[in-house]
């Protein structure tokens, strides 16, 4: 005789016991401490931050630690904290021409005032599995002084002064940016919404969707004129003060990417812009976002929009993780009422067929 | 606002329902004008919930903007009280706000629900909340929003009729059975959630108010009660009901949805009752057992 | 602006649970039309002041993103100092763009017209008008403006609203075939509201 199934409640506190066994792994290996993956894992903790929208290295190590290292998982930690949060205010723009380097390139000059800093990067090693890192190992003490971040110029202040390049103003009348957090996205969107987007977004959707324009999807030819990374302090000015606070620092990424353009016929041919900022040393995913940026603003240029990278509904309706991976998971979900509906439906009309099959 | 201070709940640290207290007015707002245009979906900031987007995270919003403390509350996830979601959803109510909950229908003055409307009739006072993965109907036919909300505005919803027309034209029938579009009162076209179109007369002049919530998508939407609803069709071709040639194995009900349950590994089955109260409260009054 | 804190009344006691309570009985009364629905607590924004009905709708609803049109109320009155402390919303001079408009003499009530009526791609952007009323009188079949019926409403009913102008009821029937667009109306008397959205149709022909 069937009888209904029941226990839902108690197959998920079991499997919840079992997720917290599986986590902690073999206990006669010492337990992950989230200090070590703020320390060694930093670049986890750098995207963490970002698509998480919190920046907070140690919240983001105990959300990777939390997630078994799945950073998607981790980054939906982190922005469920983020909605408890409550809000205090906002800072003032932080300033990147005053940021203290600590890697920073240009692609467009052979050399530059302020030079080409390497910095400590994956770029310029060579891909090959290093077996020594299998084994604790002392480092040696470099001589190499972290006081060396110092504020550089940005190049782009010094190439536009032949005015090949357009100017990056404010939208007119300087409006305060929509905080997508708080309003929902409507399309059209203006570019300081579609950035907001960006900054959160998935970086492998976002750099699938830059890649595609490199490849015919898109039409620009893009030269990365800017990456640096460093230190900004973050300044706020509450309303019953007069005066400044600074109130910590974070480090970021910025890329300014130039484009080439052949102009309209209302703007002259010019070089035009695409930008990214992030969280942390996030260097593919600010270049994928400046790609991205520069898509988007297919319309605004006067480009046709042919290709998904520049179609702005398509990229930022897809773009978050949450809600991809949220929709995409979903279909473990239980659907038997509506399965139930298709195969009533399937068996009538094969009924019918049937039916049809016969009388012919 | 020293008062704000006093909304923690003692069970978990986090607010009263778990959302801040501007997040709830802000949902508030948009379903009080979502309640005064019936079947317009209005964009809100949905937030990320402890629970992922497509998991119910809109249906959550807006039962913790509603909810207070002489609510009793009902969820069902496919007609039942007991597949996880539901088990979870309901946990995460009662951790944040210790309200009372039940699985009897009639009990509840709130019910959120995926996929289904319970059978026992509802009443006045009643809300309903669902979980509604896409809200959008004509979404499938015309994915930019830029233009479904030209339609919406100008009630032009051609697309849809030729939909259905073509279904006619290939299969002799509507081929939607679950989710399928209604007009409400007489102007918006909406998407009832997946509920199967068994479900849809039901909220045609509903005694209840009828709250959805898309988390992912960010839109609510609600039909009140007493409001006309009406499943689209033709004069030729008109909204039909689905029906089942067998009746519940365990209650003998032949008038309630049914699931099939497949018995063995031979492809015998047999049919169910969705709403599981429902189909308990009438083995309880005496129906048939199959054995 | 400056307020002297000290003479800030306190808003609810308890502003979560209170908040809530009067949400469910606006929620109610947008979705049963004409019926009366109590408003408990009252909060006084003054010493002298009853407790208002429109107060605490307004303390309840509103967000910090909020704005609020006060026809006939001083910019330095105790009401609008009260209603920004304890909300944080912003103040307009003229309904074209308020969220909401608290009327309570009916010589300041605005031109419907004049109110923020949405749009046909966005009807929600428009105004929430709270009108101070004497009270209500259920099943009068004296005035002219019924019955109402629509959305929310079993059947049809009849309801007078005492002490509203007969404008307002002309310029309604005037923005009625803007639906979607329009504004939706919660009726205050003393105790208790009466809500009118736009949805509601009065004595006009049975539609289609």
């Amino acid at each position: 005789m069937y009888v209904a199934v029941k226990g839902g409640e108690k197959a998920i506190h079991n499997s919840v016991q079992l997720l917290g066994d599986v986590r902690r792994g073999d206990s006669s290996v010492p337990e992950l401490q989230t200090n070590q993956i703020e320390q060694q894992l930093r670049l986890a903790v750098a995207k963490v931050m970002n698509e998480g929208a919190l920046y907070d290295p140690m919240l983001a190590s105990l959300a990777i630690k939390q997630a078994s290292g799945d950073l998607l998982e981790a980054c939906f930690l982190l922005r469920a904290y983020r909605t408890t949060l409550s809000r205090m205010g906002y800072s003032l723009p932080i300033d990147t021409h005053g940021m203290r380097i600590q890697r920073r390139i240009s692609a467009t000059f052979k050399d530059l005032p302020g030079g080409q800093v390497l910095g400590a990067t994956y770029d310029y090693t060579q891909r090959l599995l290093d077996f020594s890192l299998l084994d604790k190992h002392q480092p040696e003490q470099l001589e190499l002084s972290q006081d060396n971040a110092e504020a550089m110029e940005s190049i782009l202040a010094v190439f536009d002064q032949e005015n090949l390049l357009e100017s990056d103003l404010p939208l007119e009348g300087d409006p305060d940016p929509k905080d997508i957090t708080r309003e929902p996205i409507h399309f059209p969107a203006d570019r300081p919404t579609r950035l907001q987007n960006l900054v959160r977004s998935d970086e492998g959707f976002l750099l699938g969707m830059a890649y595609s324009t490199q490849r015919g999807y898109g039409h620009t030819h893009p030269f990365a004129a800017e990456i640096r990374f460093g230190f900004v302090n973050v300044v706020i000015k509450p309303d019953e003060l007069d005066f400044c606070i600074d109130i910590g620092e974070i480090e970021v990424t910025e890329c300014q990417m130039i484009n080439q353009f052949a102009g309209s016929k209302d703007i002259p041919p010019q070089f035009t812009r695409g930008y990214g900022l992030v969280f942390g040393h996030q260097e593919r995913k600010a270049m994928a976002m400046s790609l991205v940026d520069r898509s988007l603003r297919a319309k605004e240029l006067g480009e046709s929009i042919e290709s998904p990278a520049q179609m702005e509904e398509f990229v930022l309706s897809h773009s978050d993780s949450l809600e991809s991976s949220g929709f995409v998971q979903h279909l473990k979900l239980p659907h038997y009422v509506d399965f139930q509906s298709e195969l009533e439906l399937v068996r009538r009309l094969r009924q019918k067929a049937s039916e049809v099959d016969h009388n012919e | 606002m020293s008062d704000e201070l006093n909304t923690t709940s003692s069970h978990s640290g986090f607010n009263f329902a778990y959302l801040d207290e501007q997040t709830k007015r802000m949902i508030r707002k948009a379903l009080l004008k979502a309640v005064a245009i019936p079947g317009h979906q209005v964009p809100f900031a949905s937030k990320e919930m402890p629970l992922p987007y497509g998991w119910g995270t809109g249906g959550i919003q807006v039962t913790a903007s509603i909810i207070g403390r002489d609510d009793t509350l009902k969820v069902i996830d496919q007609g039942s009280d007991d597949t996880v979601n539901a088990v979870n959803i309901r946990k995460f109510f009662q951790k944040t706000t210790g309200v009372q909950t039940t699985e009897n229908t009639e009990e509840a003055s709130l019910i959120q629900t995926r996929h289904r409307i319970p059978e026992f009739p509802l009443k006045e006072g009643q809300i309903m909340v669902y979980q509604v993965p896409v809200p959008e109907p004509l979404q499938r036919l015309e994915p930019r929003e830029t233009e479904t909300r030209k339609m919406h505005a100008l009630a032009d919803y051609g697309l849809m009729h030729v939909k259905l027309y073509e279904d006619i034209t290939h299969f002799g029938k509507i081929t939607s059975t679950y989710d399928y579009p209604v007009l409400v009162d007489h102007r918006y076209l909406s998407a009832p959630s997946p509920i199967p179109k068994f479900d849809n007369p039901k909220l045609h002049q509903s005694k209840a108010l009828h709250l959805f919530g898309a988390g992912r998508e960010k839109r609510i939407y609600a039909i009140p009660p007493y409001t006309d609803v009406d499943s689209l069709g033709f004069e030729d071709h008109p909204f039909e009901l689905q029906r089942w040639d067998q009746a519940c194995a365990l209650c003998g009900s032949k008038d309630t949805f049914l699931d099939e349950v497949i018995t063995n590994d031979e492809g015998g089955h047999l049919f169910v009752c969705s709403d599981t109260n429902h189909c308990q409260r009438s083995q309880k009054n005496g129906a048939v057992h199959d054995s | 602006m400056s307020m002297n804190l000290t003479d800030i009344f306190p808003g609810f006691e308890n502003t979560e649970r209170e908040s809530q309570i009067i949400f469910r009985q606006v929620l109610s009364s947008f979705s049963r039309p004409g019926l009366p629905f109590e408003i408990n607590p009252r909060v006084k924004s003054y010493e002298a002041d009853p407790g208002k009905v429109g107060t605490s709708l307004l303390l309840a609803l509103m967000d910090t993103g909020s704005s609020l049109h006060l026809p006939g109320v001083d910019h330095d009155s105790a009401l609008r100092n009260f209603l920004k402390f304890h909300t944080g919303c912003t103040f307009l001079n003229s309904p074209e763009q308020a969220d909401y408009i608290w009327v309570q003499q009916s010589a300041h009530l605005p031109a419907l017209q004049k109110c923020a009526l949405g749009s046909a791609e966005f009807p929600e952007a428009s105004t929430t008008l709270i009108i101070d009323v004497e009270g209500f009188k259920i099943d009068a079949n004296s005035n002219p403006y019924n019955p109402w019926f629509g959305p929310g409403i079993y059947g049809e009913l009849h309801l007078e609203v005492l002490g509203l102008k007969e404008d307002f009821w002309i310029e309604r029937k005037t923005i009625r075939p803007l639906f979607p667009c329009g504004v939706d109306v919660i009726f205050c008397s003393p105790t208790h509201i009466v809500s009118l959205p736009r949805s509601t149709r009065i004595g006009e022909e049975a539609c289609m």
